[in-house]
């Protein structure tokens, strides 16, 4: 969300300085690297590997396609593109921080993975590709830590081809109350317990629920995507809207 | 999502079967980079299976049209003898577009594996409520009021798999006891905020 003031923005719950918040938010990805497979499994009882099958069936992926999986972190969605694109097609897995970057590349390598997957450090909001280059740009949980999210979804309009799509994966808000507080009691209270048990990292644990909340909701998002260009923009709602999966075209 | 849930469970199966068959990479091997697209009429959905990297990935959705077959669940059993290709393709109950030979070759693997598939999903579905749910989710999901049906229903793969040893008992105790001192924490500090509200009444 980008708020009114041009030179501030959100930190979680806290309001930074714009030109601050890539430093706090690379503080901690480079903090959670490590953990941050494991840690998904255990906050999220497995169920972010159904989103991002869901992910992955909603792209109509094609073999040849070439595919930006940004924010992309430890690869998971770029390992399914990669075996599914094909010899033919181009996987890259982007990421502004270099810590989850290498345990990506280490990851997909132990996978077996190396044929067509090209690893680029690089900022949603200023992406270093031509224009007209995807087929297909994914960004699952990341948007919501970008600084100028309006830039990005630009950024990444520009880089599509005609006819490709942007899924965008991000938590969300959802549809019912009951769940909304018992979410609220999940992620502030037990999130940041099991970050500090786990990953031995409450602190980082606690920005990621504050992050989630400030992110913008369903319909926001979707009037966000149609302002930068996209059109056909629809969104589905992942357990609840817990998660919410839009998807856009360049045309 | 539990058309991915499915896929999930067809895709464990599977590579798991691959993974027990020492004499499989040959003939895994030739169908590298190559898909087949099943619509099934008992489904909604297509089911594709991909092979690359010798392994199968299973998807909801279509990939491409190299190979798509049209059929219903009694036919597909069938399938796996292969010599029965032609003549389910004459009653009508089989329709193939595309490359003949990948649904051939595709149907030779099924028949080789063998895979009880009845047994197979049984086992595997029911250990979603059976397992780690009970422990993991009664105790904490009940407590938090946590829209229970919504996350079991969605509990998928992370379960299924054989990740799930990832959390470990002692793991899940610790996480369990320090969910209780949090549920006590919070319940002395909405005591005291009762007897503030009380007090300036
Ligand atoms: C929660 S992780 C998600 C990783 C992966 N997509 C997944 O779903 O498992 C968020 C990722 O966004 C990256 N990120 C944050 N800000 C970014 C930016 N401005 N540009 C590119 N990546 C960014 C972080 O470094 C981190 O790896």
């Amino acid at each position: 969300m980008t708020t009114d003031n041009k030179d501030t923005t959100d930190f979680g719950f806290k309001t930074v300085k714009a030109e601050d918040k890539e430093t706090m938010v690379a503080g901690v990805f480079h903090s959670v690297a490590k953990q941050y497979d494991i840690m998904n499994d255990v906050m999220s009882f497995g169920i972010h590997r159904l989103w991002k099958r869901f992910t992955i069936d909603a792209s109509g992926v094609r073999p040849g396609n070439s595919i930006l999986d940004l924010a992309g972190g430890t690869g998971d969605l770029t390992a399914k593109f990669s075996k599914l694109t094909g010899p033919t097609g181009k996987v890259i897995l982007a990421d502004i921080n270099s810590s989850m970057l290498n345990v990506g590349r280490d990851k997909l390598r132990d996978l077996g993975i190396v044929g067509n997957v090209d690893y680029v450090q690089a900022n949603a909001e200023a992406l270093p590709f031509d224009d007209n280059s995807f087929d297909i740009v994914t960004i699952a949980f990341g948007l919501r830590n970008v600084t100028d999210k309006d830039k990005a979804l630009r950024s990444i309009f520009r880089v599509l081809k005609p006819g490709g799509r942007l899924l965008v994966l991000e938590f969300s808000k959802p549809e019912h109350d009951l769940l909304n507080k018992a979410y609220d009691f999940y992620s502030f209270n037990i999130l940041p317990k099991m970050g500090e048990l786990v990953a031995k990292d409450g602190e980082s644990y606690q920005y990621l629920a504050e992050s989630i909340r400030m992110h913008p909701d369903q319909e926001t998002l979707k009037s966000m995507m149609e302002a930068a260009g996209f059109e056909q923009t629809n969104y589905h709602n992942l357990t609840g809207g817990i998660v919410a999966l839009h998807k856009g075209y360049k045309f | 999502m539990p058309k991915q849930m499915l896929t999930a469970i067809i895709e464990i199966i599977i590579n798991k079967a691959l993974s027990l068959d020492s004499n499989i990479s040959e003939p895994l091997s030739k169908l590298n980079g190559k898909n087949l697209t099943l619509i099934i009429s008992e489904l909604d959905f297509p089911i594709t299976l991909n092979v690359e990297l010798n392994t199968i990935s299973v998807l909801a959705s279509h990939l491409s049209d190299d190979c798509v077959i049209h059929s219903n669940f009694a036919s597909l059993a069938k399938l796996k003898q292969t010599e029965l290709l032609t003549s389910l393709i004459r009653s009508g109950d089989l329709d193939i577009v595309g490359d003949l030979k990948i649904a051939q070759q595709f149907a030779g693997l099924a028949e080789q594996l063998n895979i009880d598939w009845e047994k197979q999903l049984a086992d595997r579905i029911g250990d979603i409520p059976a397992f780690k749910l009970n422990s993991l989710g009664a105790k904490l999901l009940k407590k938090l009021n946590f829209a229970k049906a919504q996350i079991s229903q969605d509990a998928g793969e992370y379960l299924l798999h054989e990740k799930r040893l990832l959390v470990t008992d002692t793991e899940l105790r610790v996480f369990n006891s320090s969910v209780d001192k949090t549920k006590l924490e919070l319940d002395k500090l909405q005591s005291k905020l009762d007897s503030l509200a009380q007090r300036i009444k």
